[in-house]
């Protein structure tokens, strides 16, 4: 056994050469996930909450949790269906509310070039708002090992509250009231990442055309309000951000 | 098609989406204004599911409190930068204006 490595729970590398587990990032890693992962706690009661209404029990929420790893689209999905939407609508809703996944990749792909396979293959899959936010805000991380551990490390803090939260939310779904305000956490929660986005002008014409079309869309069927607001919205951030080069 | 057969197919589409740019095909071959679009994408999808959630269904419609818990909520967003603390005014909001308009 040469220079094996095995990722532990806790993101810390240990090689058979028994390398250092550079504790400090590991501790600054959690301290930089942990809010966010707080914030998404509500999202992820919510999606528990949605698929034990339609059904799904904890394993199977808290597997679909774990594999889809995107609230938004998930909470799309189930939604859509749950309102009479056909599976080829709700699964272009979630294509249509991912393809931000595609950018953050792009932005990211110089971390993960130098890394192993798996690597590039596994940690992929914990892409999302809050872990791109987090790691392209840092300029540490351009060593592999380093980028390696920090990202294993967000990623098992902010799967495992995502479990946790999926799981209660199945749990307390059936004797919440139907009316009850932890619905709107979602949309509080959209409110507030889409506030702190409106940094630009063109994120502002996307947000404004976006929030418009769909508005005005809102009542057809099939969801086809949100996927034809977030293509006007994206149109209208593209021509903004052109015409003002 | 059940749900979880929907959801498991969802989970390989966005798998496919995040593995694309990064193993697949390098980001810098894609055209520019694909790229460019791609920056989009996130305010544009929030912007759609607030606007959606806030007339036309997930809280049953337009509503005074939704709409005011939502304006609130903003404001809240807008001062503090926090999420979790913008969620937790938000819900909390909606509650009390619940209670308060009932």
């Amino acid at each position: 056994m040469s220079t094996t490595t095995v990722a532990t729970a806790t993101g810390v590398l240990d090689h058979a050469h028994r390398e250092p587990a550079h504790p400090s990032l590991v501790r600054s890693a959690v301290g930089d996930i942990l809010p966010l992962a707080v914030g998404v706690f509500p999202f992820g009661v919510v999606i528990g909450v949605a698929a034990a209404a339609q059904g799904l029990g904890p394993v199977g929420a808290t597997a679909t949790g774990v594999l889809v790893y995107a609230g938004t689209a998930q909470l799309t999905a189930i939604t859509m269906l749950a309102g009479g939407a056909s599976a080829a609508t709700a699964l272009l809703a979630v294509l249509v509310i991912n393809a931000r996944l595609l950018m953050y990749g792009a932005a990211m792909e110089p971390l993960f070039r130098p890394q192993p396979w798996w690597f590039r293959w596994f940690g992929v899959h914990f892409i999302v708002d809050q872990t791109f936010m987090i790691a392209t805000a840092r300029n540490d991380l351009a060593d592999p090992r380093r980028f390696r551990r920090y990202w294993l490390t967000v990623a098992a803090v902010l799967t495992g509250v995502w479990v946790v939260a999926n799981v209660v939310g199945v749990l307390l779904g059936p004797v919440l009231p139907a009316d009850s305000p932890l619905g709107f956490a979602v949309t509080a929660m959209f409110i507030g990442m889409l506030l702190m986005k409106l940094t630009t002008r063109p994120a502002l014409a996307a947000t404004v055309v976006g929030a418009a079309v769909a508005a005005a869309t809102a009542t057809l069927p099939h969801g086809m309000g949100v996927i034809l607001g977030t293509v006007a919205g994206i149109v209208a951030g593209t021509v903004t951000s052109r015409r003002s080069k | 098609m059940s749900l979880l057969t929907v959801l498991l197919l969802a989970a390989v589409v966005t798998y496919v989406l995040r593995v694309s740019l990064v193993t697949v095909v390098p980001a810098g071959q894609l055209p520019t204004i694909v790229r460019e679009g791609l920056e989009h994408v996130s305010p544009a999808t929030l912007a759609a599911l607030v606007a959606v959630a806030l007339v036309g269904g997930t809280h049953g419609g337009p509503a005074l409190p939704v709409w005011l818990a939502a304006g609130f909520t903003a404001a809240v967003a807008w001062r503090t930068r926090n999420l979790l603390v913008t969620t937790g005014a938000g819900v909390g909001m909606l509650a009390l204006l619940t209670w308060a308009l009932s």
